[in-house]
């Protein structure tokens, strides 16, 4: 950080000059990237790896508002770098002379300055090998004492430091750092197998080595192992559309993608479900009055960001309030164009990368909540049995009705012109007042807009938050997905399960 | 030659005894984008795009015979010997893994096209033209909603290991990708630049599909089993997921594909007995050609299924140690794969009486690759009664991709404008009301 900070000020400033000379301005991107990459299986090293990126990226607006981009991971040799925004600023001029698109809010924006160093509690090369692959052999030796699966263990560990300028003066830095460890289980039974995960992310070496952290895990996995060999045996449940029980994975997953994209300014300003002529919907009741959304990260949260790649502070963003329609993610580029705040919404995998709106932290809260004892306990510890105890006791499972308990997911997709989502789930439940019958993975598909409005309370108030990597356009980003602990979805012909 | 500098950190590495043994593999890479973005050219989310960026992995053996393996870049070279100081606690242990080939015998195989480095250097409008041509296109079918990006890059590629090899590749790629509202893809990728007729065609048979999805059917017919055709788009990524992710030699050892060594060895049948399966990267022009691995594996042909049985799964230095068998040939891009049988049929001869025609699908990422299970919602489909094309739904489709493979009714169907084929599969549709 501190040679970000120190060494290329005089680089900067040289490459601002130039583009003030030639009437431009310009947004120079420097990034930095160490990451260090474990991957066990059973006892063995698979893999142990070092990764380090360093480059600039360069975006050139004419005074007409064109533009052209360019980027180069030799930002040791100043003569190549001035080339290369000799060229980007050509490029930018022929855009000019070929009558390309234009966008001149770049040029309202407020110069800002800032550092942002986040602290961790272990330095980057605080702790050796030994020590990562003892922990994750540990982890894997008691796993295969839970069920004899092939354990494949993946910790990963990343500092990501970038440092924004503008022509307009503005200079902010800061550090991003982040870990994830993955634990994938393969359990094979007379030819058929089956394949579940568990995952825990934080700031740096503390998920691994943390007593806390380490017991959460192995209580995770051990919910896993106990349900792999059931799940084998399990049968398909019959497609359809049904009262639905979600747990927080699932939920959270199920807002960021079936609603979160298409909140992106630039899916809005394309035309998702969430705009009209290009112009957000702000205002529009878009689900039931209970649900509301946020995309907001904090520090110690996976997908946090304290400016975006333009620079622009990242805000709290208040998506739905209330059933109500109100912000978008938005960038510097789309912002206005869609009517919409602007919220510092946009990022950059890669120095490389074309800055596009990203989220962070997707909050689903429900504000109808039944709340219980049974809540309070942590998410992993709450079994189907609980949950069907306390719907009998609250009146909500009564004879002949049955509501499918979906827990755990794999991850979605959405077509947001379309208004359509797809998650795969974990584990399927058939919860009656008399029986709970569990059934294999399913899908869990339909309408956004028609699942959100179906959306009627939550159980649990305190809301729950699940690490995941979200891809778009190419690039991937860090996110976290977070729901109340389960949320009930009523039976609609926009939410399906299946599809036999 | 950029690769001699990064040589001669490495050699002197291993002259001082910090090292034991090097592999490495560098790849330098110029490139150059356009595109269209919410229907504006060259704006803010597909500007004129440069870059220019040397990246690369290396494998380190160190005295103790321990390794580390770490990425190589510019800026690596900067700092090599912190580099490498910072490296060596990140060593352990893997004697398969410790493989560094010496001088090989490479084939000659035609990858470079100069027309491609012109566009790079400004000497050619090509992909101006092309974006323009496509956004043209697209105006000409009245698609609200324009995507379309269009790249070139000039690649040299560098293998050299401390045990004397030291080889070079130098090559082009171009290609185009346009989406007509979320609906269909036109894209393809090459290493020369080809004749427009070519691409027109392409484009043709795509925009006969786009129109026939402007009509959406009226009445939802009864879901049930029936003929469903992956367009290749779908079949060459669902091919991918669950065939060629479970030949992964590494997953195959570690058990976590759905087959074993012992299936290779016993050469199990799993597949039906007319289905072929190989990987030629030796193929000049090929997309997925290529002259050596990052190991320095040199390019040849390779059968990975024959007569629908396993020959073996994909190999890399480490897992053909551990399998005391021969690397292969690697799937760098899996649309190459060559699957063949004798019951191949062109599109045109292909008859549906009742099914779909399916041109995407949600989530395939989150379907489990061991099982072959999967339900998919497909946003985009074409349903077909009596033959005729009647309208535009929307469906899910499950079932076994194993099991779909090996049914009597599974077809190739080959497109004149695709490499990959399309697949004629029978498998349970139901369907969802058009909104």
């Amino acid at each position: 950080m501190k040679e970000l900070l120190s060494k290329y000020s005089s680089l900067l400033k040289n490459l601002h000059q130039i583009a003030r000379k030639s009437d431009c301005y310009l947004i120079a991107r420097i990034q930095e990237q160490k990451t260090k990459f474990v991957n066990l299986i059973d006892s063995k090293i698979e893999t142990a790896r070092k990764d380090y990126i360093k480059g600039i990226g360069m975006r050139v607006f004419t005074k007409t508002g064109h533009n052209a981009f360019g980027s180069t991971d030799n930002i040791r040799n100043k003569n190549e770098v001035i080339k290369l925004l000799k060229q980007i600023i050509s490029s930018a001029k022929k855009a000019q002379e070929l009558k390309f698109a234009t966008n001149k809010e770049i040029f309202k924006l407020r110069p800002t300055k800032d550092i942002v160093i986040p602290e961790t509690k272990y330095s980057f090369e605080g702790v050796k090998l030994g020590r990562i692959k003892k922990t994750l052999i540990n982890i894997n030796k008691k796993t295969r004492k839970m069920l004899p699966v092939k354990a494949n263990s993946l910790f990963n560990i990343t500092e990501e430091t970038w440092r924004i300028t503008r022509s307009d003066g503005t200079d902010v830095s800061f550090k991003i750092p982040r870990s994830i460890f993955y634990c994938f289980l393969t359990y094979k039974k007379n030819s058929q197998t089956i394949q579940r995960s568990a995952r825990i992310a934080g700031k740096s070496y503390e998920i691994l080595l943390d007593k806390q952290s380490q017991q959460k895990l192995i209580k995770e996995i051990k919910k896993i192992t106990t349900i792999m060999p059931k799940l084998i045996k399990a049968p398909v449940y019959k497609s359809g559309y049904y009262d639905l029980l979600l747990d927080a994975e699932l939920a959270g997953t199920l807002i960021h993608e079936a609603f979160g994209h298409a909140a992106e300014s630039d899916y809005v300003y394309t035309g998702s479900i969430l705009s009209k002529n290009k112009k957000l919907l702000k205002g529009k009741k878009v689900a039931n009055s209970v649900v509301s959304i946020y995309d907001y990260a904090k520090e110690d949260e996976r997908g946090f960001y304290p400016y975006d790649s333009q620079g622009v502070k990242r805000k709290k963003i208040t998506i739905v309030e209330k059933g109500i329609l109100k912000e978008a993610i938005s960038d510097v580029y789309t912002a206005q164009k869609i009517e919409a705040p602007l919220t510092g919404g946009s990022k950059a995998e890669f120095y490389s990368s074309i800055p596009i709106p990203r989220m962070s932290n997707t909050i689903l809260e429900v504000e109808k909540v039944i709340d219980d004892k049974l809540f309070s306990k942590d998410l992993v510890n709450i079994s189907a049995q609980d949950l069907q105890e306390f719907l009998i006791k609250f009146g909500i499972l009564k004879k002949g009705r049955k509501i499918i308990f979906l827990q755990g997911t794999r991850g979605g997709q959405v077509n947001i012109l379309k208004g359509a989502f797809m998650l795969g789930t974990n584990t399927v439940y058939e919860i009656t007042k008399d029986s709970i019958k569990l059934y294999k993975p399913t899908s869990f598909s339909g309408s956004i807009l028609k699942t959100l409005y179906s959306i009627k309370f939550a159980l649990g108030k305190k809301i729950y938050g699940f690490p995941g990597t979200c891809g778009k356009a190419g690039q991937l980003a860090p996110v976290s997905d977070t729901a109340n602990k389960f949320i009930f979805i009523t039976t609609n012909r926009g939410t399906k399960i299946g599809g036999n | 030659m950029f690769a001699q500098k990064f040589y001669k950190k490495f050699e002197n590495a291993k002259q001082k005894k910090i090292i034991l043994n090097y592999r490495v593999f560098l790849s330098k890479v110029e490139g150059c984008q356009i595109g269209v973005s919410n229907e504006e050219m060259g704006g803010v989310y597909n500007p004129n795009s440069f870059s220019s960026e040397i990246s690369g992995d290396c494998l380190i053996q160190w005295p103790d015979g321990s390794i580390s393996l770490a990425n190589i870049n510019n800026e690596i070279f900067y700092h090599f010997e912190k580099f490498l100081r910072d490296l060596k606690p990140l060593h352990y242990k893997d004697t398969a893994m410790a493989n560094f080939l010496s001088s090989q015998s490479y084939s000659d195989i035609e990858l470079y096209d100069k027309k491609i480095v012109d566009i790079i250097e400004g000497k050619s409008d090509f992909l101006l033209n092309l974006t323009l041509d496509l956004k043209k296109w697209q105006d000409k079918m009245k698609t609200k909603l324009k995507e379309i990006s269009v790249s070139a890059m000039n690649i040299e590629n560098v293998v050299f290991t401390s045990k004397g090899l030291f080889q070079t590749e130098k090559s082009t790629v171009c290609g185009y990708y346009s989406i007509y509202e979320e609906k269909i893809v036109l894209e393809d990728a090459f290493r020369k630049i080809p004749k427009r007729e070519k691409i027109n065609q392409k484009r043709n048979f795509i925009e006969q599909f786009y129109s026939l999805l402007a009509r959406n059917l009226k009445e939802k017919p009864k879901g049930k089993e029936m003929s469903v055709f992956l367009m290749p788009s779908v079949s060459k990524n669902i091919f991918s997921h669950f065939i060629i992710s479970n030949l992964d030699g590494s997953s195959v050892y570690n058990k976590q594909s759905c087959f074993s060594f012992n299936d290779f060895k016993n050469k199990k049948q799993v597949l039906r007995k007319d289905l072929n399966l190989s990987y030629d990267p030796t193929i000049d022009f090929n997309v997925g050609s290529y002259k050596f691995t990052g190991e320095g594996v040199a390019s040849q042909p390779t059968d990975f299924i024959k007569n629908g049985r396993l020959e073996t799964p994909f190999l890399d230095l480490k897992y053909a140690k551990l399998q005391k068998s021969g690397p292969t040939a690697i799937f760098s891009d899996p649309a190459a794969a060559l699957i063949k049988s004798d019951k191949e049929i062109a599109f045109e001869k292909c008859f549906i009486n009742e099914g779909i025609i399916v041109f995407d699908v949600l989530g395939l990422h989150t379907q489990v690759t061991v099982t072959g299970d999967y339900s998919l919602p497909v946003p985009e489909a074409l349903y077909i009664k009596n033959g005729k094309v009647l309208g535009r739904i929307r469906a899910i489709i499950t079932g076994n991709f194993f099991k779909d493979l090996n049914k009597d009714y599974f077809q190739l169907v080959n497109l004149k404008t695709e490499k990959f084929p399309g697949f004629l599969i029978e498998t349970n549709v139901s369907f969802e009301s058009i909104e």
